[in-house]
């Protein structure tokens, strides 16, 4: 039988991410398997061409990685009660670094939303949830935002 | 809390071997959940203009027609009739396919499903859309299925079924790459 104790669920503490802990939390209880919660922050260094000194690139993913670590303890402490789970924020490529932290965490399955980039951009690479789905090793449990038609 | 009642597993029949398998079983169990098992032959319907061994029937047929001013009337014939009998012999051929199919799934269901509440499903056409089909039809909460796909440059222009289920399904799909299994 296949074991699902280890659950990565990767969030972006938008309101869809409430449905997707949900699905994390029902089968982390049933299974009673370790949740490691992670928020991807981007890394901006696109912008590091640009006439922008790199401290102010640097000191604004600082800004946005501890503004996120704190959303990230508020929404784990609300969502993910009676459930053995740490939250986690990584800075970088989203699907690059879910894939990363699943194989480092030994994950049994990885659990997630698939909204993320939208118009000519979802066209052009995919959305984050279809490179995880495409190259994670341990299975994929995608979660489509209800209110998306 | 979510709840997950039903579950669709989208199985390849050829694979006695699966992830998807034994994910399937884990969940099901898991969630006190019952299994619908789904195979989807494909329709064949692009192999409608090619020219099938019916071609020859069909003139043969026209051949016969009587009669001197027959030369427009066996065109006629031939062109009316070609395209309903590759039809037709490509339409027999996934019958045929469909009822072997329905055999197997039996088998499959009863040696794969053993210990859970399982019924097996053979449906017709375009996997992703039939599978979104059968869902919508079994008001289903979660969907178990391999992302192995489409190959090569099909996989790169059309995407795989997997992709196409999770970007429209209405529900959880629990994607599992095969051959990779702890």
């Amino acid at each position: 039988m296949s074991q699902l104790k280890n659950i990565v669920c990767a969030l972006d503490l938008s309101d869809q991410s409430k449905q997707v802990a949900e699905y994390a939390v029902m089968l982390a209880k049933m299974s009673h398997a370790r949740v490691t919660v992670v928020y991807a922050a981007p890394t901006l260094t696109q912008y590091t061409g640009f006439h922008v000194p790199p401290n102010t690139i640097d000191n604004f993913v600082g800004e946005i990685v501890s503004g996120a670590e704190r959303s990230m303890a508020d929404f784990v402490a609300e969502h993910f009660q009676g459930v053995d789970a740490q939250g986690i924020v990584v800075v970088g490529y989203a699907a690059e670094e879910i894939l990363n932290l699943a194989e480092k965490e030994h994950a049994d399955m990885i659990v997630m939303g698939t909204r993320g980039r939208k118009g000519l951009d979802l066209i052009l690479f995919g959305s984050v949830a279809e490179k995880v789905v495409k190259n994670s090793k341990c299975p994929v449990l995608t979660i489509r935002p209800t209110d998306d038609e | 809390m979510a709840d997950i009642k039903k579950i669709v597993c989208a199985v390849d029949l050829a694979d006695q071997i699966s992830p998807v398998v034994d994910y399937a079983n884990t969940l099901a169990k898991l969630m006190n959940a019952s299994l619908v098992v789904v195979y989807a032959v494909p329709t064949l319907s692009q192999y409608r203009g090619f020219m099938l061994p019916s071609h020859q029937i069909v003139e043969k047929a026209a051949q016969n027609i009587p009669g001197d001013g027959g030369k427009g009337m066996k065109e006629l014939v031939k062109d009316e009739y070609a395209g309903v009998q590759q039809a037709s012999i490509i339409d027999e051929f996934v019958n045929d396919i469909t009822k072997g199919a329905q055999k197997s799934m039996e088998a499959y269901v009863q040696k794969h499903f053993a210990d859970v509440e399982a019924k097996g499903v053979v449906v017709n056409g375009d996997p992703a859309e039939q599978i979104l089909n059968l869902v919508k039809q079994e008001n289903a909460d979660m969907i178990v299925m391999g992302t192995r796909g489409l190959k090569g440059i099909d996989r790169f222009l059309v995407g795989s079924v997997a992709e196409k289920v999770v970007q429209r399904a209405p529900c959880p799909v629990f994607t599992v790459r095969p051959h990779n299994h702890k």
